[in-house]
């Protein structure tokens, strides 16, 4: 209804544009192009402004093109500074085009909105222009940055448009805190939230943070500002970096233009395990693990016909597929053979639409871009999906020629039904793994009874006993899966405002004045139903809740710029300035208690216990900063900047909560001063030092007691009770954290630009670290904030692009960015040299930093070793056995940050055709993707087929009267003993010294090797868990066709462009071969990138798009 | 002109910033917390802070109990899954967590405590000494589960003002926990007879100590009970011995002064008053109840075992009808341990079987959290008359006991909000007489010391029941009786259910150094130093 609305909306845009667009009467023009030395340049785009379509001049310079005489035209060619011309009367033009030093021309964003010359800029930036942006139309703008800017690190959770992203810029900077950048949209910091889905206890669904609201097609650029010393105006909030955003306001275009784009895009799951085809579940018969047939399977009984069935098994070790008849655990007959693609029902194929129009209007004295952005995107997860529209105004008015106002607002109103379910349980869990004669169909089926009530196992009471499951493997988890995503409903309405009313004020010559005032205002509403699980006969079920969350920003500031000339060769300029923020949060939250009176009757009078379960929580968080800076800069080429900013936070104990952040900077290019060989067309020099810092979160600091009421508990009066939160323990004497800095670097152009080079070199030192260090219970507390100690990223960005070949018809432009980052953690204040973030599985495996190494090694348990050092071979006394796993050692098995991240991308044009392909890499790093390691240990993968027969190398053997297995080539063993052929023999030595001669079943080994838990719990070898993540994949193709003006024109469009394009494409190279990479992503902190695979599937994308300008 | 200006700005700067200085003061603490509090709240906060095992919840019985304690008890039927006799690192996080939650605010009682005037500290006393009390009951359950816990130096980190680094507990020997919890609880039995109370403190006492309401009387008995029932727990220990025949029988010689819980009007238990306080067992109701739910686990988990069902019934217990309600077939029948895995399966999934009555315990809402009771209490008292050679006294104890434990489960239906299981039958002194008198019940019908110590158990592990675990799985360590037997586990690390819970991964990650010490005795096989037998 509301799609079809919008729809007709832009049609009667369109509709009305069509009538009155381009009266005006075009004629040919000739002209020629040269450089300054008098000869052609070839290859020279030449486009009528405004338009995207355009000619190339040829080898002789001359190009012929239809203008009007009011058009201007615009000239652009690689290695050449681009050029405007009035087209007039002229009908014959003569151009010439001066050499460029494109890395060192224009302006750059910095911060606090600030524009400045790149030439002056003594630390380094990345600019990603919009087209980079939008070309496969991501859902967000982050997930496009990938392998875009050197240093960028993304990690995109997977689920589809509401899951979060994690950016890190230059390693990692903070052992256990947060190590997203700030991000600043027109001059305004806004909210971003983390999230965090690792914890499936704590939330089914899949969340995301702040920076996924913001609409990529309403976005001009993306300027990143990596360095203590760039971002040291943002202070406190700076120490992983500055992303600075900055909105389309029409800026380049002239007069009344639109743009109309439209996308459509499809997800399906990709990168699933690599599953075996070939058998069920079950075990080898001759352990009794399952009580089964001497052939593997059960038996079970139905409307008095006995049929064979699969044991109720965990375990995937069964009888191998033969095509004949069995009852599954559904109550259908069916051949025994593989459910190919039994996955696929669990999924939904996630289709995407999203729809922009865009109208410009610029004239003398005003600036504006309106913007209407529809979307619709869909989760690969059953019945889930997003709408959005997006509303974005930008518009400057001059007042006058002193004084000007810019608005910018960005209303994003969202509907989420359903947000992804994590699944978890299908991987995490034993319970949940489906095997592969097993069918996602089949629990479409049976999640509910006929009545509608949640399925019911065993002889628990129902109204439909017949339909009870009482047999067979099938997965509960799976059912409960099921039942949850199909009965349990989840409606959330968002609307979010980001706004700014920024005043200019040129009070005189030299001197202005800028004002901002600016919010980021949140309104949620959510509201769950969850149907009614079991008849009212046997008590209430299901459960109604309604919450509501305002968040807000109010951001205020306030800047004077003075700059003067001081003599012909220097100049000055100097700024001061005040910001203040407050930040305020309320939420509230209401929902039935102990289920609902009237079956699926949603509404909190359904409530059967008359007290509903609430909640409310309250945050404010206010803070500010005085700022300076002054700029001085020599001949244009000498420059020298120095930052001051003091800040203020209510974060911190009152007494203490003042800080003070310098920075100095300088930029020198050399190329204007000393004389290059003929091929460096330029070079500048950098170099910078800064500090910025992070405070805790808000009340984190609190030594506080919590305050309870338990009620009236029999004296009449309310028993009251207050106790300390011993979660966390606080800190009032915190200190903020702090990073210093230091960063060179080389920026230059060769080949009449035709290659451009950047490099930085950085070392960053944080000390101070603020992290709520996890503590023993036994200490009374789980963790307490604390500063930590000191940590070091020192590394080089560098990133080089260039144009090959450029013709008249054809360009190819490529280029490629690495980011070597070296972490290390120099001190720590815990009285250890190490420090634990996370203990998996009962000490399986340990996540820890160690002083003197990078952040984040793994540690595992190895296998014991004997004297000899010959590994010792664990004898259970029932005939199975398994490597001895050493409880008494932890040995480091990798490290998870990568050696080396970045990006390759080329461009190619020929004629009206582009394509694009996108290419990211990382090197080096290792994760811990556990439950792919389970699903082998529970037969399910390919993998875990090894030894399963000769075929796959399995050894013969029969099974002794004790249990043991013993290798013969015999056809029996020698008392009739049935023979086997799954064997494997685990070499090494058994307790006594004795060299192990007991073969066992390859079954024992995978379920062993890959079970749960630490050395209390099995001789899992947790060590094989952990893997190198190593990959180049293809990210981004995307192909593009500009129609040719005479097809555009019949519908007045100056451009059109269809583009076809797919995103997460394919792996030129991995090592992990059972998931995606950046499957693992569940949060926003490092440690949750590293080892949970069980959220959702990440997802492979194809799609088309048509844009056009009239 | 310009400096017109530049005053105008600066003077809007300031204006701006002084506005927000009182800001930050006041944005400082969170509004949903306060900075202090005192001994009374604290009191109450101390003793609620472990209420989720004590009361009958959910996560204790689903995470906790249904995969350890009841299937090793065989008071509920076990499926023989593998792995079964390991107890999972989530059974043993959760209660080693809230513990040591617990623990911390006791010492944040004490630090409080200690903050007083000698004469505040003097009107205060009897919170100190019953919260004591409270946290060595809770304190003795821990030492069964794990023996050697971090103990006397736990819990410091608000007293050390946050220095986590000498916050790091070391472990206590569990024989020298249990002196020390002797030690004190007899200085307590003697102190709470001398200690006055004012009127002021039993009004407060009576709304904050939500167990016994400031009855101080119930508090001696409790403490009474608690060291009867330790000094029973470390009877076997030659090192105790001395202790444990004086401090009984002086105990016994003075019942005025030290009294003990005899009656059910003495029990010691957490009153529910009404599901929707927040001293509870959930709110949910019928088959959504916490105690339910966390007892079926994934299903069948309320099934009772077949050693218990067939004493019950081969003696008329009165108690079964209260406690179990039958299968479809109107039989009472548990379930067999020693069936293979699939036939187990088969046989829960027919229906036959017999489940916890739902109307006495697992959907009634108001099961009083158990801490002491007189049936118990009783027959502690027949195993010490009976090793002191006073058959008669051990005669009546353990009668008693009977009849009490029998009173006790009929009047928990009768509190009950639920009538699932419809209404139950009434028991009577003839069918109880009838009870007493049956071949495995009777104690003349017990001949030899040895078999009366049998019957002495398998009516305590019939009265502890699903109700109190831990106390249940210690007594059966302890004593070997009743004797159950198990089908081994063939697929793990322990083959038969372990004589203790492993260290929890936390004390050997967060707490290593202090870990090292206890490390090599860290093991499912290492018995707690009381079981000798």
């Amino acid at each position: 209804m509301k799609r079809k609305s919008i729809r007709l909306l832009l049609c009667m845009f369109l509709g009305m544009w069509s009538t009155f667009a381009f009266s005006q009467a075009k004629r040919t023009i000739t002209g020629y192009v040269k450089d300054n030395t008098g000869n052609p340049i070839p290859g020279v785009t030449i486009k009528v402004h405004g338009t995207k379509s355009g000619v190339a001049s040829d080898g002789t310079g001359k190009f012929t093109i239809q203008a009007a005489p009011s058009d201007e035209l615009q000239l652009s060619s690689i290695g050449f500074q681009s050029k405007q011309i009035q087209v007039g009367d002229q009908s014959s033009l003569n151009i010439v085009l001066e050499n460029s030093n494109s890395s060192l021309e224009g302006v750059v964003v910095t911060a606090l909105g600030v524009k400045q010359q790149k030439r002056s800029l003594g630390y380094a930036t990345t600019t990603v222009s919009s087209d980079e942006i939008t070309k496969t139309a991501p859902t967000n703008f982050a997930s496009a940055l990938y392998g875009k800017v050197p240093g960028m690190k993304i990690a995109t959770a997977p689920g589809g448009s509401t899951s979060g992203v994690s950016i890190q810029l230059r390693g990692l900077n903070s052992i256990t805190g947060r190590t997203q950048p700030l991000i600043v949209m027109d001059g305004v910091p806004i909210h971003d939230g983390d999230f965090n889905n690792s914890n499936y206890w704590s939330d089914q669904r899949l969340r995301g943070n702040g920076l996924v609201d913001l609409n990529p097609d309403d976005i001009e650029s993306i300027t990143v500002l990596k360095g203590a010393s760039a971002a040291a105006l943002y202070g406190s909030e700076a120490t992983n970096g500055v992303i600075l955003i900055t909105t389309k306001s029409g800026k380049g275009k002239k007069g009344f233009t639109v743009d109309f784009s439209s996308t459509y895009f499809q997800d399906r799951v990709a990168y699933l395990p690599d599953f075996q085809n070939v058998r069920g579940s079950g075990f080898n018969p001759g352990y009794g693990i399952y009580a089964t047939d001497a052939d593997g399977f059960a038996h079970h009984t139905l409307n008095g016909t006995d049929y064979r069935t699969l044991a109720t098994a965990g375990l995937s070790f069964g009888p191998v597929f033969d095509g004949k008849p069995i009852l599954s655990w559904d109550g259908k007959v069916r051949p025994y053979s593989a459910q190919k693609d039994n996955w696929a029902a669990l999924f939904q194929h996630a289709n995407n639409t999203v729809n922009n129009l865009a109208l410009t209007s610029i004239s003398d004295n005003s600036n504006t871009r309106f913007s209407v952005t529809q979307q619709h995107y869909e989760g690969t997860s059953l019945g889930s999906k997003n709408d959005k529209i997006v509303l974005n105004l930008n518009t400057t008015y001059k007042f006058g020629t002193k004084f000007r106002i810019n608005i910018i607002a960005n209303d994003i109103w969202q509907k989420v039904h359903n947000r992804p379910y994590s699944d978890d349980r299908l991987i995490n869990n034993f319970t949940g793994m489906m095997g592969a004669f097993d069918n996602g169909a089949w629990y479409q089926d049976k999640y509910k009874t006929s009545l509608g009530y949640k399925y019911v196992t065993g002889s628990n009471p129902s109204l439909t006993p017949d339909e009870n499951l009482t047999f067979g493997p099938y997965r509960s988890d799976l059912l409960d899966y099921m039942w949850n995503v199909k009965t349990s409903n989840l409606d959330e309405y968002n609307n979010r405002l980001i706004a700014s009313t920024t005043a200019y004020w040129d009070i005189v010559k030299n001197v202005q004045l800028r004002g901002r005032i600016a919010t980021d205002w949140t309104s949620d509403k959510s509201e769950s139903k969850n149907a009614s699980s079991i008849p009212l006969v046997y008590g209430y079920s299901g459960s109604y809740g309604i919450g509501t969350n305002n968040y807000s920003i109010l951001y205020g500031d306030l800047l004077l710029t003075y700059s003067k000339r001081l003599t012909d060769d220097l100049e000055l300029k100097v700024l001061g300035g005040y910001t203040a923020d407050k930040e305020s949060s309320y939420t509230t939250n209401v929902s039935t208690n102990g289920g609902l009176t009237t079956e699926n009757r949603f509404d909190l009078s359904s409530s059967a216990n008359p007290q509903y379960n609430s909640s409310s929580n309250r945050s404010f968080l206010t803070k500010d900063a005085f700022i300076g800076t002054i700029n001085g800069s020599y001949k244009n080429y000498l420059f020298l900047e120095g930052t001051v900013r003091r800040d203020r936070t209510s974060t911190m104990n009152p007494s203490q909560n003042s800080f003070v952040y310098p920075s100095v900077n300088s930029s020198f290019v050399l190329s204007d001063v000393v004389k290059m060989p003929a091929f460096i067309n330029s070079t500048k020099l950098r170099a910078s030092w800064g500090i910025v810092g992070n405070y805790p979160g808000a009340y984190l600091a609190n030594v506080a007691y919590s305050l309870g009421n338990l009620g009236n508990l029999g004296s009449g009066s309310s028993t009251l009770t207050s106790t300390v939160a011993t979660g966390t323990y606080g800190n009032d004497l915190i200190r903020p954290e702090k990073k210093h800095e230091i960063e060179f670097g080389l920026v230059a152009g060769l080949f009449n630009n035709r290659l451009n080079l950047d490099v930085a070199y950085y070392n960053a030192k944080i000390v101070d670290q603020i992290l709520p260090l996890q503590l023993a219970q036994s200490t009374g507390a789980g963790n307490i904030l604390t500063n930590i100690g000191t940590l070091q990223n020192n590394g080089v960005d560098l990133s080089i692009n260039g144009t090959p070949v450029a013709t008249k018809n054809f360009t190819w432009e490529t280029g490629v960015n690495f980011n070597f980052n070296h972490n290390k953690i120099l001190k720590l204040t815990n009285g250890s040299n190490e420090l634990i973030k996370a203990d998996y599985d009962g000490n399986a495996a340990v996540l820890k930093s160690t002083v003197g190494q990078p952040i984040g090694d793994f540690y595992a348990h190895p296998i014991k070793t004997d004297s000899k050092g010959q590994p010792i071979v664990n004898d259970y006394g029932d005939g199975t056995l398994d490597y001895q796993i050493d409880a008494t050692q932890l040995v480091k098995y990798g490290n998870v940050q990568p050696k080396a991240i970045g990006g390759f991308y080329n461009r190619f044009e020929y004629k009206s055709f582009g394509l694009e392909v996108y290419t990211d890499f990382r090197f080096g790093g290792y994760v811990m993707p556990t439950g792919l390691n389970w699903l082998t240990g529970r037969g399910l993968t390919k993998e875990s087929l090894t030894g399963m027969d000769k075929a796959h190398g399995g050894l013969s053997y029969y099974l002794d009267s004790k249990g043991y297995g013993v290798q013969t080539d015999a056809a029996a063993g020698p008392n009739g003993e049935k023979v086997y052929d799954d064997g494997m023999l685990l070499k090494g030595n058994l307790p006594d010294g004795t060299p192990n001669t007991h073969v066992e079943s390859q079954a024992i080994y995978y379920w062993y090797v890959y079970n749960w838990g630490g050395p209390q719990y099995s001789n899992s070898q947790y060590f094989k868990y952990i893997v190198k993540n190593s990959y180049w994949k293809v990210r981004e193709i995307s192909l593009s066709y500009n129609l040719p003006e005479k097809i555009a024109s019949k519908i007045k469009a100056s451009r059109l462009q269809v583009s076809v394009f797919g995103r997460n494409l394919f792996y030129l190279y991995r090592t992990i071969k059972n998931m995606d990479a950046e499957q693992l992503t569940t949060g926003l902190s490092w440690d949750s990138q590293v080892s949970n695979a069980g959220t959702n599937f990440t997802t492979r994308t194809f799609g088309a798009s048509i844009r056009a300008t009239f | 002109m310009k400096k017109i200006f530049l005053i105008i700005a600066i003077a809007g700067v300031a204006g701006l910033s002084s506005c927000t200085k009182k800001q930050f003061a006041e944005d400082y603490p969170d509004p949903s917390k306060v900075s202090s509090t005192t001994i009374e709240k604290q009191y109450a906060g101390f003793l609620s802070a472990n209420l989720d095992y004590v009361m009958y919840k959910y996560w204790n019985y689903f995470v906790v109990l249904q995969n350890t304690l009841l299937p090793w008890t065989q008071t509920v039927g076990m499926i023989n899954s593998p792995g079964r006799y390991v107890p999972g690192a989530a059974a043993i996080d959760a209660r080693w967590q809230n513990y040591y939650a617990f623990l911390a605010q006791y010492r944040e009682l004490v630090r409080l405590y200690n903050t007083l005037s000698p004469d505040e500290q003097a009107a205060k006393r009897i919170y100190i000494i019953t919260a004591t009390i409270y946290f060595y009951d809770h304190s003795e359950k821990m030492v069964d589960l794990f023996g050697d816990i971090p103990w006397s130096e736990a819990g410091l980190l608000g007293t050390n003002q946050g220095d986590y680094v000498k916050s790091a507990a070391k472990y206590d020997a569990a024989a020298d926990i249990y002196t020390k919890m002797l030690d004190d609880l007899k200085g307590f039995s003697d102190e709470l007879n001398t200690l006055t109370v004012s009127a002021g403190t039993t009004t407060i006492m009576k709304t904050q100590d939500f167990i016994n309401h400031g009855d101080v009387t119930k508090w001696k008995e409790y403490c009474n009970s608690l060291r009867l029932r330790m000094l029973t727990r470390v009877s076997g220990v030659s090192s105790f011995q001395g202790r444990v025949g004086s401090e009984i029988a002086a105990m016994l010689a003075n019942p005025t002064s030290y009294p003990l819980v005899l009656t059910n009007d003495d029990n010691i238990m957490v009153t529910v008053t009404d599901p929707s306080t927040g001293v509870n067992n959930g709110t949910n109701t019928g088959a959504g109840a916490d105690f339910h739910n966390g007892l079926i686990g994934w299903g069948g988990g309320d099934i009772a075992g077949k050693v218990m069902i067939d004493f019950m019934n081969n003696n008329a217990d009165p108690r079964l009808r209260a406690m179990f309600e039958p299968g479809t077939t109107k039989a009472y029948i548990g379930l067999d341990p020693s069936l293979p895995n699939t036939a187990q399966t088969d046989l829960v999934s027919g229906g036959t079987l017999s489940r916890y009555n739902r109307s006495t315990l697992t959907q009634n809402l108001y099961v009083p959290g158990m801490l002491i009771n007189a049936a118990e209490v009783n027959y502690f008292l027949a195993e010490y008359y009976l090793n002191a050679g006073n058959d008669a006294l051990a005669k009546a104890a353990y009668e008693n006991g009977i009849n009490l434990s029998i009173d006790f489960y009929y009047w928990v239906r009768t509190i009950s909000n639920d009538n699932t299981a419809g209404p139950l039958t009434p028991t009577s002194a003839s069918e109880k007489n009838v009870y007493l008198a049956s071949s495995g019940v009777s104690w003349a019908g017990a001949t030899t010391t040895a078999e009366k110590l049998n019957r002495i158990a398998i009516q305590k592990w019939i009265n502890s029941n699903v109700l109190q675990p831990v106390e249940n799985w210690s007594e059966i360590r302890r004593l070997k009786l009743p004797a159950l037997s198990f089908v081994s586990d063939n697929s793990g690390l322990a083959s038969l259910p372990p004589n203790r819970w492993v260290l929890p991964s936390n004390e050997i990650t967060y707490n290593s150094a202090n870990y090292q010490a206890v490390a090599a005795n860290d093991k499912l096989s290492t018995k707690i130093f009381w079981d000798v037998k």
